[in-house]
C-alpha cells in the first residue's frame, strides 16, 4: 500500500513527491474546494452586521427561513444556502461595479488567461529546453550560463523583477509602455488592437516567465543528470539511436514526469505571481482586480476571485494528474 | 595467425580498457568466424562487459587497441557510422533487465529498433516486433506491456529481441539467460544456436554451464587478462590453468556430487604487475608475483602460467610392492602410476585389502616400492613438511605420554622449526577447532574423547603447512554427524589453504563429496579413474526442469 | 568530479557568506545605521549626500537607515516562519508518513491547503484584521507547511520502501524505532531544502504584501520602502531608492538559494 514508488525512484527526493502523489482521488479536489468555500462563509460572516448589509453579503450567507439567533442546525442550513448559491453562480454583486461578481470577473479574466499560459508555456519550454541540453554536460557553456541565470532569477520576487524591467525597458529604454494591457480607445478585436496588447503584454509576460523557468531549468537538469545514467540510456545507444533521440525521447521522458506534475502544483505559485507582475504593470486582469477591490474593499468581489483562483488551481492539478496517468504506466497501476 | 583474416568477422587486436588510472582489461585479444561462438567466462568484475561494451564503442572508460568489424576499425569509426551499426550488424544484449524505458510498452521499444535502421513505417516496423517478440518465447499477449508488467525472465527476453530483431551479424550476449529458469535456458540457447548459426556471437557469462551449452571455444578471463583459451570440451575435460579449475569447481552445474570449493581469497585482489590470480593462486612462485605470464600453447590450447598450469605434485610412477607372508609373496600393488595436482582433491576408493593403505603409505614415502618410483614437485628435503599422513586411528598415531602441546609441538621440533612455537601450535588447534586454553594444552592426549583426537592428529598434520594431506579412512568407524564435521573441516583446509587432499575411503559418497578424481583400487591396481566434475546438461541434454 | 563538488562547495560558502553578512547587518542595525529611520532629517526626496549616504524618502526619511532596519524585520520574520512551519510540516509529515490513516486525512488537508493560493488568503484577511509582525508570521507559517509536510511524507514513504527497512522490520522493529533510527536521519536533505525554501518564500512574499500595501505600513521593512518608491518611479529616485533595496532582496534569497543549489546538487550526486 505504502510503495506507490517504484523502487528505481525510492532515492530521489525531489521527484517521488511528485510521483507520490499522482494517487490522488477526485474526492481530495472536491474536499479541497469545499474548505475554500467554508473559509470564505466564515469570514464574510464574521463581518459586522451592517457592513454584511451594506456590501449584500447578507443575501449570500443568510438562509431566507433562518430564525434570527438560532445555533447550530441553522447555521449549516445557512451554509448549505451558500453553497447552494455559489453553484447555481450567484456570486453577490460586486460593491463597486454594481454588477454580478462574476461578469466582472469574466470581463477581467481573457486578460490574466492570456498572460497565464503564455508565460507558463515560455518558462516550462525554456526550462525543460535548457534542462535537457545542458544536463550532462557539466561545466559546459550552456550550463554555467542557464544554471547561473536560474540562481539570479530564483532569487528576485516578481514585483521586483518587474520593476527592474520596468525600470529597464520603459524608462531607460523607452522600449515599451509603462502599463496598462492595451492604449485606450483602440477598436477591439481589430489588428491594431491585438499588436498593441501584445505590446503590453510583452514586458509582464518576460517578467512571469523569468521567474518561473528556473523552476522547470532545475528540476528538468536535476532529473536529466539521474535519467542519462540509468541503464535504459545505455539500450537506447546499443540500439543505434541518435543522442537527440536518446536525450528527448528516452531520458526526457523518464524525467519529464515529475516535471509537468510540478506544473500543476506550481499553480498556486502563478497565481501569486500574476497578482504582483499585474499589479506592478498596471494590466487589466484578474490580479489588478483583487488588488483593487481589496482596497476598495469590495469584498465579495474579492471572494469570487479567491474562489475562481481555487477553482482554477484544482483544474489545473487534475489536468496534471490525467497527464501524469497517461504519460506513467505505473502509477495508473499505484493509484487504483 | 591460423584463420584467414577474410573469413574472421570480428577481429580484436590488445585491446586495453582503462578507468581512471586502473586498467580493467588488458591486451586482449579476439577472433571470432561467422557461424562461430567464443564464451568469455571470468568471475565479476573481471572485464568481461567491459570489453563487450568497448567492441560495441559504448564503454565509458578509456579504450585503446583496434576492434576490426568485417575489416572496419570500429575504434576509429566516425561516430554517426559507428551508430548506424549498432543495434543492426552489431549488437549487444545488456545484462541489466532494467535495461528497458519504464514508460513504452516493450512491443514499441523493440519496433524502435526496427524503425532506427530500416525505413519502414510504424506499422510495419511493430508488426516485426511483435512476430520477432513471440519467436523470442515472449506470449504475444504481453508484447502491449509495460516493463514492469514483465517477470525479470520476460524483460529478458525483451531485451534480447531488442537487440536481435534486425539479425546482426556480430552478436554479443551479455548474461543472456541469466534470469531464465533451467528450462527456458536450454531453449533460449537453441534459439540462439539455430537462429544465429551465420553469425558470430560473443558470449560473455560468468556461468561456466552456459558456456559449455552454447560455446565452441572459450576464453577464461581473470583480473582483466585471458589466463586460458581454447575449445570448449577440452577445457571443461581438463582445465590447465588453476583459475579456469577454480571457476570450474565452484559451479553447481557441474559439481552435482562433489562439494562445491569457492575460489579462494579476495577477487578484488589482482596483481597487476605479475600474474592477475597470483595472489590467490595455491601454487603460486616468486616469478608469478613480479613478471606477467603470456599465453603459450600446452596441451592443445593456450594457457597463461608460468607453471604451466595445475602443476603436479606428487606422481607415482610405475609403482609395485610385494610382501612375502609364510605362504610366500603377496603382491600388494602392481604398477601404480597416478598423479596429486595442487590443490586437488583424489579419492583413493577399493573393497578392503586393496592396498589402499600401502599406497597411502608410499605416497607419503612411509614405505618405499619395490619397483617404480615417487616424485614431488618440491625437494625431497621439505618431502616430510610438504605431505603429511592423518591415521585412521588416532590413538594409535600419538604417544600415550604426550599432552596435547607435545603432540603437535612434535613435528616443529623433529624438523627443527624455527621458534617460537605457541602461536602456531594454538593457531592450527584453533583451526579444527580445539581449545588452546593451558588447561586443555596440559591434558595427557589419551584422555581426550574420540572426536577430539581426531582432530588433534588433523592439527599435528597441519603445523608444519604441508600442501598433500593424505587422509586415510577419515569417517571410518565414526557416527555420521561426527563424519560430516571431519569432512567438512577437510574442505574448509582445502579452500582456505589450498591443500590436495588424497582420501583413502572405502565409501563411495565420501569419495563424491570431497573428490575431483576419484580412483578404484582392486586387487593391487587401478581399475578406472572417475573425473567428479561432471557436466550435468552434457549428460541430460533434455532440461532439467520440463 | 572534483572539480565539480569543488565548484559547488564554493557555491555552498558564497552563499553562507551572504546569508550569514546580511543576517550579521540586520542584527547591528541599531550601530549600524546613521539615523532612526522613523525621525525626518531631510528635506523629501533629497538625493544621495554626504549626510544622506542613499538619499531620503518621500517623508524626508534616511533612506540608508531604513534598509538596515527594514531588512531587520524582514530576517526576523523569514526565520521565524521557517522555523515554525518546518516545524509543523515535520510534525505532520511524520505522522502521514507513519499511519495510513492520518495519512488519508493529512493528505486532503494539504490538497485544500495547497490549491489556495496564498496570497490571496492574505489580501482577503487583511481586509478583516491588520497583518502586524506576529500576525504576518503565524499566518504566513500557517500557509507554509503543507508542501514540506507532502515532501517530508514522500521523503519517508521511499524510505519505508528502503530494503534496510523492510530488514530492520524484519528483526522486529517497532514504528518508533524506525521512525528515529531511519526515517529522521534520511529527512536531512528534505528538511534543510524546505526551510532554505521557506526563508525564500518568506523574504518574497513579506515584501511583497508591504509592497502591495496589505501590511502594516508603518512596519519599517523592505517591502514597505517598495512599496512607497514604486509611487514616485517617474522621479527618477529609483536609483538611489529602489535599487538598494532590490540589492538588498536579492542578495539575501541568492545566499539561500546558493545554499539550497550546494545541497541539492551534493545529495543528486550522492544517491546516483
Amino acid at each position: 500500500m505504502s510503495r506507490t514508488v517504484p523502487a528505481t525512484f525510492t532515492g530521489r527526493w525531489i521527484s517521488s513527491p511528485a510521483l507520490v502523489r499522482g494517487t490522488r482521488t477526485l474526492g481530495g479536489y472536491v474536499l479541497a474546494l469545499g474548505g475554500i468555500l467554508f473559509l470564505n462563509y466564515v469570514l464574510l460572516r464574521l463581518l459586522p452586521g451592517d457592513i454584511q448589509t451594506v456590501i449584500g453579503a447578507e443575501v449570500m450567507t443568510r438562509a431566507p427561513a433562518a430564525a434570527p439567533g438560532s445555533a447550530g442546525p441553522s447555521s449549516l442550513a445557512a451554509f448549505g444556502h451558500y453553497l447552494l448559491r455559489i453553484l447555481k453562480g450567484e456570486w453577490g454583486v460586486s460593491y463597486f461595479f454594481h454588477r454580478p461578481v462574476l461578469q466582472v470577473i469574466f470581463q477581467f479574466l481573457p486578460w490574466s488567461l492570456v498572460l497565464g499560459f503564455l508565460s507558463l508555456a515560455a518558462a516550462s519550454l525554456l526550462g525543460i529546453v535548457l534542462g535537457v541540453e545542458a544536463a550532462g554536460k557539466a561545466d559546459g557553456w550552456l550550463d554555467r550560463l542557464a544554471t547561473g541565470g536560474a540562481v539570479v532569477f530564483m532569487s528576485l520576487p516578481g514585483y521586483l523583477l518587474g520593476i527592474l524591467l520596468l525600470v529597464l525597458f520603459s524608462i531607460l529604454l523607452p522600449l515599451f509602455p509603462l502599463s496598462g494591457g492595451v492604449r485606450p480607445f483602440t477598436p477591439a478585436w481589430s489588428l491594431p488592437f491585438f499588436l498593441n496588447a501584445l505590446r503590453h503584454l510583452a514586458l509582464p509576460w518576460l517578467t512571469l516567465t523569468l521567474l518561473m523557468f528556473p523552476e522547470y531549468y532545475l528540476l528538468t537538469r536535476g532529473g536529466m543528470d539521474l535519467s542519462l545514467r540509468r541503464p535504459f540510456i545505455l539500450t537506447a545507444r546499443g540500439k543505434g539511436l541518435r543522442e537527440r533521440v536518446i536525450r528527448y525521447r528516452h531520458a526526457a521522458r523518464d524525467t519529464l514526469i515529475p516535471v509537468l506534475t510540478r506544473v500543476g502544483i506550481q499553480m498556486g505559485h502563478l497565481v501569486t505571481g500574476l497578482v504582483f507582475v499585474e499589479v506592478v504593470f498596471a494590466y487589466p486582469g484578474v490580479g489588478t482586480l483583487a488588488f483593487e477591490s481589496i482596497q476598495r474593499r469590495d469584498i465579495l468581489l474579492m471572494d469570487g476571485i479567491l474562489l475562481i483562483s481555487a477553482v482554477w488551481v484544482v483544474l489545473m492539478n487534475l489536468a496534471a494528474d490525467l497527464l501524469l496517468r497517461r504519460l506513467d504506466p505505473r502509477v495508473k497501476e499505484a493509484g487504483g | 595467425m591460423t584463420r584467414d583474416s577474410r573469413t574472421s568477422l570480428l577481429d580484436v587486436e590488445d585491446l586495453t580498457i582503462v578507468y581512471g588510472e586502473t586498467p580493467v582489461v588488458e591486451g586482449f585479444s579476439l577472433r571470432i568466424a561467422p557461424g562461430e561462438v567464443v564464451g568469455l567466462v571470468g568471475e565479476s568484475g573481471s572485464g568481461k562487459t567491459s570489453i563487450g561494451l568497448g567492441i560495441m564503442g559504448l564503454c565509458p572508460g578509456r579504450v585503446s587497441g583496434r576492434a576490426l568489424f568485417k575489416d572496419r576499425d570500429l575504434q576509429r569509426l566516425p561516430h554517426d557510422e559507428l551508430r548506424t551499426l549498432r543495434g543492426d550488424r552489431l549488437a549487444m544484449v545488456f545484462q541489466d533487465v532494467a535495461g528497458l524505458h519504464p514508460t513504452y510498452p516493450v512491443l514499441d521499444q523493440v519496433a524502435e529498433a526496427v524503425q532506427v535502421h530500416h525505413g519502414v513505417s510504424r506499422a510495419e516496423a511493430r508488426e516485426r516486433a511483435r512476430s520477432w517478440l513471440v519467436s523470442v518465447g515472449l506470449p504475444e499477449e504481453k508484447a502491449a506491456a509495460f516493463p514492469h508488467q514483465l517477470s525479470g525472465g520476460e524483460r529478458q527476453r525483451v531485451m534480447i529481441a531488442m537487440a536481435t530483431v534486425n539479425r546482426p551479424e556480430l552478436l554479443i550476449l551479455d548474461e543472456p539467460v541469466a534470469f531464465q529458469d533451467e528450462g527456458a535456458k536450454g531453449d533460449l540457447i537453441r534459439w540462439f544456436r539455430a537462429t544465429f548459426e551465420t553469425a558470430g556471437i560473443l558470449l560473455i557469462t560468468h556461468d561456466v554451464s552456459v558456456a559449455l551449452r552454447m560455446a565452441d571455444r572459450l576464453i577464461i578471463l581473470c583480473g582483466g587478462r585471458v589466463v586460458e583459451e581454447g575449445e570448449t570440451e577440452a577445457i571443461i575435460r581438463e582445465p590447465v590453468h588453476p583459475y579456469t579449475r577454480a571457476l570450474l569447481r565452484s559451479n553447481v552445474a557441474l559439481n552435482p556430487h562433489r562439494e562445491l570449493i569457492r575460489i579462494p581469497g579476495d577477487p578484488t585482489r589482482i596483481n597487476q604487475k605479475g600474474c592477475p590470480f597470483q595472489p590467490r593462486c595455491v601454487q603460486a612462485v616468486p616469478e608469478c608475483s613480479h613478471a606477467r605470464p603470456f599465453l603459450r600453447q600446452i596441451h592443445g590450447r593456450r594457457v597463461a602460467c608460468h607453471r604451466g598450469g595445475v602443476v603436479a605434485l606428487l606422481t607415482a610412477r610405475s609403482v609395485g610392492k610385494s610382501f612375502s607372508l609364510k605362504g610366500g609373496k603377496v603382491e600388494a600393488l602392481r604398477e601404480i602410476t597416478l598423479s596429486i595436482h595442487s590443490g586437488e582433491g583424489v579419492a583413493l576408493m577399493g573393497p578392503t585389502g586393496a592396498g589402499k593403505s600401502t599406497l597411502g603409505a608410499i605416497l607419503t614415502r612411509l614405505l618405499k616400492p619395490d619397483t617404480g618410483e615417487v616424485v614431488s614437485d618440491f625437494d625431497d628435503g621439505d618431502f616430510r613438511r610438504r605431505v603429511q599422513l592423518v591415521h585412521q586411528h588416532p590413538k594409535e598415531a600419538i604417544s600415550p605420554h604426550f599432552t596435547v602441546w607435545e603432540t603437535v609441538e612434535e613435528p616443529l621440533r623433529i624438523v627443527k622449526a624455527s621458534h617460537p612455537y605457541n602461536d602456531r601450535i594454538r593457531e592450527v588447534l584453533r583451526e579444527v577447532g580445539l581449545p588452546t586454553t593451558k588447561d586443555f594444552l596440559s591434558r595427557v592426549a589419551h584422555t581426550l574423547s574420540g572426536g577430539e583426537l581426531k582432530r588433534l592428529v588433523l592439527a599435528r598434520a597441519l603445523v608444519l603447512d604441508p600442501l598433500i594431506i593424505v587422509a586415510d579412512e577419515p569417517t571410518a568407524g565414526i557416527d555420521a554427524s561426527f563424519a560430516s564435521q571431519i569432512l567438512r573441516l577437510l574442505m574448509t583446509l582445502q579452500e582456505t589453504r589450498g591443500i590436495s587432499l588424497l582420501v583413502i575411503t572405502h565409501d563411495p559418497y565420501v569419495a563424491q563429496k570431497v573428490a575431483d578424481r576419484i580412483l578404484y583400487l582392486e586387487g593391487g591396481q587401478i581399475k578406472k579413474i572417475t573425473p567428479s566434475l561432471t557436466p550435468v546438461t552434457h549428460r541430460h541434454p533434455a532440461p532439467l526442469v520440463s | 568530479m572534483s572539480r565539480k563538488s569543488l565548484r559547488l562547495s564554493r557555491g555552498f560558502w558564497w552563499g553562507a557568506a551572504l546569508a550569514g553578512g546580511i543576517l550579521l547587518l540586520g542584527l547591528l542595525a541599531p550601530w549600524l545605521a546613521p539615523y532612526n529611520p522613523w525621525n525626518v532629517t531631510g528635506q523629501p526626496f533629497e538625493p544621495p549626500s554626504r549626510a544622506h549616504l542613499l538619499g531620503t524618502n518621500d517623508a524626508g526619511q534616511d533612506i540608508l537607515s531604513e534598509l538596515f532596519y527594514g531588512g531587520r524585520t524582514s530576517l526576523t520574520i523569514s526565520l521565524a516562519v521557517a522555523a515554525l512551519s518546518m516545524t509543523l510540516a515535520l510534525f505532520v509529515g511524520i505522522a502521514a508518513g507513519v499511519s495510513p490513516v492520518a495519512d488519508r486525512v493529512l493528505m486532503r488537508i494539504i490538497d485544500a491547503f495547497l490549491s489556495v493560493p496564498a496570497l490571496l488568503i492574505f489580501l482577503l484577511v487583511s481586509v478583516h484584521f491588520s497583518l502586524n509582525v506576529p500576525r504576518l508570521i503565524v499566518l504566513l507559517s500557517l500557509l507554509f507547511w503543507p508542501q514540506p509536510a507532502r515532501m517530508i511524507r514522500s521523503q519517508i514513504l521511499s524510505t519505508r520502501a528502503e530494503k534496510y527497512v523492510e530488514a530492520a522490520r524484519g528483526f522486529g522493529a517497532t514504528t518508533g524505532y524506525l521512525t528515529f533510527r531511519h526515517f529522521i536521519p534520511a529527512l536531512a536533505p528534505v528538511l534543510l531544502a524546505g526551510f532554505l525554501t521557506r526563508l525564500r518564500m518568506a523574504v518574497f512574499i513579506e515584501a511583497g504584501l508591504a509592497f502591495l500595501g496589505v501590511s502594516d505600513p508603518t512596519v519599517k521593512s523592505w517591502g514597505t520602502m517598495l512599496h512607497f518608491a514604486s509611487q514616485y518611479l517617474y522621479l527618477g529616485c529609483w536609483a538611489n531608492w529602489i535599487l538598494p533595496v532590490a540589492a538588498g532582496i536579492f542578495l539575501t534569497v541568492l545566499g539561500y538559494t546558493l545554499i539550497g543549489q550546494a545541497l541539492q546538487g551534493r545529495s543528486l550526486r550522492g544517491e546516483a
